[in-house]
């Protein structure tokens, strides 16, 4: 009967080799020393914060706006309401005071 | 015949004559005026109760009476009942409850509200002997983690149909806690579970209900935790459940897979002082404390500030010993935010175990109820429960609800809160940082900690970013610390601390998920609202 393959303790040497040459390579590619790499990758803590940080700002101001927007036509219907009913009044007074008659003119233009 | 929107159902044995008069009654008084009342007598040998239900019928078209020939239980009386019905929801109603008189109208509004809504539930409250309403439970809205530790979600239950049909009604051998089981089922389909945060149901105390004793029906307890137990292995959670304390929890004690490496990252600046009266340098206490309460695989990364003591750090890596550790020097002002992100990217742990130095573990393995929480994809942070050194209460989860609080902070450690709020695992809206497990590609996908926030703040400020990427925090009771907290620094919160956490978070500091409406605000004790 063969004998079970078994891992030689030179494989896992070579492995280990292999994968510390392979994290020198990589840490090579971002940057010529360990402290750059943790910058880099504190600064993309950092990024992806702000982010969001934005994301929330832009939500906020979104909101700020609709809700500005709603209080402007809210008054600009008031505007009109107003607007007509001093019209309405103003109207009824027609005749009465030849300067009414102007400013009604005035008004519904 | 057109379809009814809600079929209440409505299993009847031998209530007595008053409760069940009330009970019918109290459908009969809805506003809402769609519905069909299903009462399945389940061969009561009571003489008044065939009569009483014939009668009940005979006023009105829209009660139905089906009379089971021998009793059968409340499983077979259901699902008889469930059968008959021809609504587009059901409601179950018990024979000796009430149902508030709007409650099918405020069910109705919710359900238009939310279209694909297939589960809804409310608030309740308990009807005393003497007619006061009492014990008002106002619930989180949708907490699985919750509902695997306890039946919160229980009465007002309202289900689709069509998913009730689906998943084959209730089922025998879950006795007593059977509606438990078909919540747990429902909910494991569900497209949208709505919360209706008023109290619409009236849980009737009678001495033989669970309402008013937790003993009387002991075998439904352990149907409960069956129930539980079958559902961790369909939805493939891999867990033993066990009864737990108080009657009526459940603990969900899940098995880890694997050995998953914790880096426990410690800040500090090797600040000393006297818990308990014995001088202790804290950063040295806190890594042998969690040496001594694990044997979990874990690495140390100490951030510790380029002024410490060289006594001290020398303490710290003889504390350490042979475990593997990493100890980087930080050399800027005091910023926890800031000490905690750099000892992250230090890290090579499959989890992130964030720790204050000023901790001294309690419980024996504390990380294995938290390890496979964490590991769980739509966890985002796993807290523990925290005491002061005087062993009241320093943490039991976040509360946002207008400001940020810890729950219930400083009560009495061995308090449960109310429905046993601090003896079960359950969501919160966040958890402490003083403790806090975190897979380390979550905590890089919401970049860490903000370091806007330099001492207070910084894990609110974590726990809404991971809300809004949609996380989970989930907190445990089972896992205990203490935490001798602000020993090492100053805890007073600035005014722009405040005002920055509230100018970045708005509106979301003030709805909370998993607390309730009908609760005051700005209070960390689920003190009932005032009138409004």
């Amino acid at each position: 009967m063969p004998a079970k393959p078994v891992a030689s303790p030179t494989s896992h040497d070579d492995e280990l080799v292999h994968l510390r040459a392979e994290v020198a390579r990589l840490k090579e590619l971002v940057g010529p020393s360990e402290e750059s790499y943790v910058k880099l990758r504190l600064d993309v803590l950092g990024a992806r914060d702000a982010a969001i940080g934005a994301e929330a700002e832009a939500g906020r101001l979104k909101a700020y706006c609709q809700a500005l927007e709603a209080q402007m036509v809210r008054m600009q219907r008031d505007h009109e309401w107003l607007r007509d009913r001093v019209i309405t009044r103003l109207r009824a007074l027609r005749g009465k005071a030849p300067t009414f008659d102007k400013v009604v003119g005035r008004l519904s233009r | 015949m057109t379809t009814p929107r809600f079929s209440i159902i409505t299993p009847v044995y031998d209530p007595p004559a008053a409760v069940l008069a009330e009970t019918l009654a109290s459908v009969r008084a809805q506003t809402f005026t769609d519905w069909e009342l299903v009462l399945v007598d389940d061969a009561s040998p009571a003489p008044h109760v065939a009569p009483m239900l014939a009668e009940a019928a005979s006023l009105d078209a829209r009660v139905r009476v089906i009379t089971r020939a021998q009793n059968g239980g409340i499983v077979k009386a259901s699902n008889d009942g469930l059968a008959a019905a021809t609504g587009e929801f059901i409601a179950l109603l018990d024979h000796d409850d009430l149902l508030e008189r709007r409650a099918l109208e405020v069910v109705d509004v919710y359900i238009r509200d939310n279209p694909e809504m297939d589960y809804a539930y409310s608030d309740e409250d308990h009807l005393t002997p003497e007619g006061r309403y009492v014990n008002p439970f106002y619930k989180p809205d949708w907490s699985p983690e919750r509902l695997r530790s306890q039946n919160y979600c229980c009465h007002l239950s309202v289900f689709r149909h069509a998913l009730l049909d689906e998943i084959g009604g209730f089922r025998e051998g879950f006795e007593g806690s059977q509606d438990y089981d078909l919540i747990l089922r429902a909910t494991e389909r569900a497209r949208q579970i709505v919360h209706i945060p008023f109290v619409l149901y009236h849980w009737r105390e009678i001495p033989t209900s669970v309402a008013a004793d937790p003993d009387a029906k002991p075998y439904a307890w352990d149907a409960g935790r069956r129930a539980v137990q079958a559902h961790c292995d369909r939805v493939g959670i891999a867990a033993t459940v066990e009864e737990s304390e108080p009657k009526g929890t459940l603990r969900v004690r899940r098995h880890i897979a694997g050995d998953p490496l914790i880096s426990v990252i410690i800040p500090t600046c090797g600040s000393t002082g006297r818990p308990w009266g014995v001088e202790r340098c804290y950063a040295v206490g806190a890594i042998e404390s969690v040496k001594r309460h694990t044997t979990r695989n874990i690495e140390f990364v100490l951030v510790i500030d380029d002024w410490t003591p060289p006594r001290w750090i020398d303490a710290m890596q003889r504390a350490v010993g042979d475990t593997p550790a990493k100890i980087v020097m930080f050399d800027r002002p005091f910023n926890f935010s800031e000490k905690m992100n750099l000892g992250s990217v230090h890290a090579s742990g499959d989890l992130l175990l964030l720790l204050n130095d000023d901790i001294e573990v309690i419980t024996d393995e504390f990380l294995d109820p938290m390890i496979p929480l964490a590991l769980e994809p739509d966890v985002g942070a796993v807290g523990s429960k925290l005491y002061f050194e005087d062993g009241r209460l320093q943490h039991g989860g976040h509360v946002y609800n207008g400001d940020p609080y810890h729950i219930f902070f400083r009560r009495g450690g061995d308090e449960m809160g109310p429905l046993a709020l601090l003896s079960v695992q359950r969501e919160c809206i966040g958890v402490t940082a003083a403790c806090m497990l975190i897979r380390p590609d979550v905590f890089a996908e919401v970049g860490g900690f903000c370091t806007w926030f330099a001492g207070n703040f910084n894990d609110v400020d974590l726990n809404l970013k991971l809300q809004t990427k949609g996380y989970r925090a989930v907190w445990t009771p089972f896992s205990e610390l203490y935490h001798f907290e602000s020993a090492t620094r100053d805890p007073t919160i600035t005014v722009e601390e405040h005002e920055l956490i509230k100018m970045r978070w708005a509106e979301r500091l003030h709805h909370d998920p998993y607390y309730n409406p009908n609760l005051a605000p700005r209070r960390d004790d689920w003190v009932e609202r005032g009138l409004r």
